[in-house]
């Protein structure tokens, strides 16, 4: 790769990401930051927990993203009943056709997809949702003795409602870690709500193109990665990492009270490559502490397990990153 | 100057040129700040020398101290050193490069470069250069801080070599005799002239005055020798100290009325002192009164009035002698006091023994004697807090402390303790509940 060659790929993948944002802000209306963080998390190649009451279009957003996508696309419904064997699919007994006995065959679940939209995954038990642990983070799914490797791209976007609705489950923390960001979806202002009844309460539909494929998203893959980030700003993230645990030198005040786990090294490793790519999307060729923090609370905001007191006082997970996030020098 | 060159580091050549002309900048806002507040103080220290006859370069030393620790700070301050990630993020925010900078600085430091590294410090090398880094830190040029500091620089250079120190005018502090006599003499009049005052002080001590005559009588032609003036000013300062002379000053002159004399007699008194003696000229005035109008009322009782006359006279009598009994008592029973007090004392009195009261105007010396016992009793009687006989008001102080306070102490019950039964735990605050609450009840 020439330097030439370089300002073609950050011309490139900005190009690329602005088509695919826009692209989903056809169907999406009033929620760009949370479009741009999940195709952040989809270059990433990390996964996305978006939370909101219901109704305010998690699940339109997974839709019309894998419809741009020009991905596979499964969907899982989480309830209470749903079993692992659901979701990473079993081998059942089938018969060959000439006879001569049957056999084992492996009949894949909905994992086995490029984009996988687990709606509502704190609905399902704790047993249930940690069927996607590995999936997720291996980016494999283990069936008896046989390992089956996923496809890729491999993203899941789950959504879940906020803990304190009726019938819910808490994800256990090694889902959470899991997550590349977490995404809280807000309800749309008035103007938004008007152009969401407009786009679908009449005939037309506004029809999405598939500007991307598999192919295209693992290159833009490859060129955040060789993003390069300088010591001093990569320190940064690892102080606002170390930042989030209560006794560390970089805790805030509200980190040592309420806090009882901080954020773990997956925590600095999506700050370093969501930077990455914050940074290229707006042409540069290095990542800035300003980078690290445009990115932070997504981040973050889910990798903080906070403490009796902090549950008790409901804290504000947000709060927390937000007093981190003016604490911790960007010098050393 | 850089430790970089342009064609190696050029990166590390701009963040330094950056960071110097940063530094320039701040070095120059603090002299400037600082520059006014050292010349004021060497002028303020000028003026305080001149008035106190200190050293008249005080000023000037201060002046040029400052001077040399201000140039020690901007030398120090402005002088060139390494590039550090703190000096490049500083300038870079001040640019705003939004991080290049910083970033292509560390870079640059690295050995090898891949495209992307190369990329990007060639890109940061062309945003840095196209920045304008003296207008990005000018140089603001105020005249008001440098012309105050030349203004009381001046001030307390002018004030240690032009005026002169009014030390140098003002008078001597007080000497004695001996130190004043000493100055610019020989050593052999100085011997001579202490001999002269040892001489004089041993007949003073001795009480002999052909002794103390001859030695003064010497003494005043060694000092009319020596300095005519001089001499005159020992004669003054001598009959300050001259009994004698004390004594014919305070000799009443004949024209004068006994208030006079009483008045020059005390004259020197403190305040207490004088009102003391006007008390006690009233009280005399009253009984002086009393006693002329006792003649009156002795040819009423003849004229009749024999049923009250004889008991007004005796009680007149007895206001007018009890105006004075005090003073006549203590001038009775205090004789050490008064011959002590009336020996040409600092009560300025009669250098002969005090009689007693008397209307004589040279006896004036004992009126001031009683007033001055008076005054010292009732000081004592003040000072004791004692309800003595001038005392007109009670102790209320002493009393309120030794008097019937009703505070006392109460004893509490001790509590009880049980240690066969468990300590129960304690209760949830009120403002804990709804927390708890919420915590272990999942809200509907």
């Amino acid at each position: 790769m020439t330097v030439t060659s370089v300002a073609e790929h950050i011309d490139q993948f900005q190009e690329r990401f602005v088509r695919i944002t826009r692209e989903v802000a056809k169907r999406i209306v009033g929620n760009e930051e949370i479009v741009g963080n999940t195709v952040t998390a989809l270059l990433a190649g990390g996964h996305v927990l978006l939370e909101g009451i219901p109704g305010v279009g998690k699940t339109s957003l997974v839709h019309t993203l894998s419809d741009v996508l020009h991905l596979k696309f499964s969907r899982i419904q989480f309830t209470p009943d749903l079993m692992p064997a659901d979701i990473v699919g079993t081998n059942i007994v089938q018969e060959h056709a000439h006879g001569g006995g049957t056999f084992f065959e492996f009949q894949p679940g909905p994992i086995f997809a490029n984009v996988v939209l687990a709606d509502e995954i704190n609905r399902a038990t704790p047993k249930t949702q940690s069927a996607l642990l590995e999936a997720m983070q291996e980016q494999s799914v283990s069936v008896g003795k046989t390992t089956y490797q996923l496809e890729q791209p491999f993203l899941v976007l789950a959504t879940q409602n906020p803990l304190e609705m009726e019938g819910t489950y808490p994800l256990p923390e090694a889902q959470l870690d899991r997550f590349f960001f977490k995404l809280k979806v807000t309800y749309p202002p008035e103007a938004a709500l008007h152009q969401i009844l407009e786009r679908t309460t009449q005939t037309d539909t506004t029809p999405v193109a598939r500007v991307m494929d598999g192919p295209e998203i693992i290159e833009m893959r490859h060129v955040v990665r060789s993003v390069p980030i300088a010591k001093p700003v990569q320190s940064y993230a690892i102080r606002l990492t170390l930042g989030s645990h209560p006794g560390s030198p970089y805790a805030s005040p509200l980190v040592n009270k309420y806090v009882r786990y901080g954020a773990s090294p997956r925590a600095a490793q999506a700050l370093v490559l969501a930077g990455k790519i914050h940074a290229i999307t707006r042409g540069q060729a290095f990542v800035s502490v300003d980078d690290i923090r445009a990115v932070a609370m997504p981040a973050l905001r889910h990798r903080l397990l906070l403490n009796f007191e902090g549950e008790a006082e409901q804290v504000n997970a947000d709060t927390i990153v937000t007093e981190l996030l003016q604490s911790v020098p960007a010098e050393a | 100057m850089s430790q970089f060159s342009v064609s190696d580091r050029p990166v590390r050549h701009l963040v330094a040129q950056a960071d110097r002309y940063r530094r320039v900048r701040l070095v120059a806002a603090t002299v400037r700040r600082l520059a006014p507040i050292g010349a004021g103080a060497a002028a303020v220290t000028a003026v305080l020398a001149r008035v106190f006859g200190w050293a008249p370069w005080l000023g000037v030393g201060i002046l040029v101290a400052a001077a040399a620790a201000l140039g020690a700070y901007a030398w120090w301050a402005g002088r060139a050193r390494p590039t550090s990630d703190a000096m490049a993020s500083r300038v870079d925010a001040d640019a705003g490069l939004a991080g290049e900078l910083r970033s292509a600085h560390w870079f640059e430091a690295e050995t090898a470069h891949d495209a992307w590294a190369q990329f990007h410090l060639d890109h940061a090398t062309r945003r840095a250069s196209a920045v304008d880094w003296p207008a990005l830190y000018p140089s603001t040029s105020s005249i008001k801080p440098w012309a105050a500091t030349a203004v009381l620089s001046i001030v307390a250079v002018a004030l240690a070599f032009r005026a002169p120190a009014r030390a140098q005018a003002a008078p001597a502090a007080p000497v004695t005799v001996a130190q004043e006599i000493d100055d610019g003499l020989t050593p052999e009049l100085r011997e001579k002239l202490a001999a002269l005052i040892a001489q004089l002080n041993a007949a003073v001590v001795d009480k002999d005055p052909a002794g103390k005559d001859a030695a003064m009588t010497d003494l005043k032609d060694l000092m009319a020798k020596m300095d005519p003036a001089m001499a005159q000013k020992l004669a003054e300062m001598l009959a300050k100290q001259d009994p004698k002379a004390m004594g014919k000053k305070s000799d009443t002159p004949a024209g004068d009325t006994p208030a006079d004399a009483l008045d020059k007699m005390t004259e020197g008194l403190a305040d207490d002192a004088k009102w003391a003696k006007d008390n006690a000229d009233a009280k005399t005035a009253q009984a002086g009164q009393a006693q002329q109008q006792g003649k009156p009322n002795a040819e009423g009782n003849k004229a009749g009035e024999r049923g009250q006359g004889p008991a007004q006279q005796g009680q007149q009598s007895a206001e007018s002698q009890q105006a004075l009994a005090p003073l006549m008592r203590e001038t009775a029973e205090q004789q050490s006091g008064k011959m002590m007090m009336g020996g040409g004392g600092p009560m300025g009195g009669d250098p002969k023994a005090g009689a007693g009261p008397t209307q004589d105007p040279s006896k004036g010396a004992a009126q001031a004697l009683l007033v001055a016992q008076a005054l010292k009793k009732e000081l004592v009687e003040a000072s004791a807090d004692a309800l003595g006989e001038n005392v007109e008001k009670e102790d209320l102080r002493r009393k309120t402390e030794q008097g019937t306070s009703s505070l006392g102490f109460t004893r509490a019950a001790a509590p009880r303790v049980e240690p066969s039964r468990a300590t129960p735990p304690p209760p949830v605050p009120d403002a804990r509940r709804p927390l708890l609450f919420n915590y272990f009840i999942r809200r509907r």
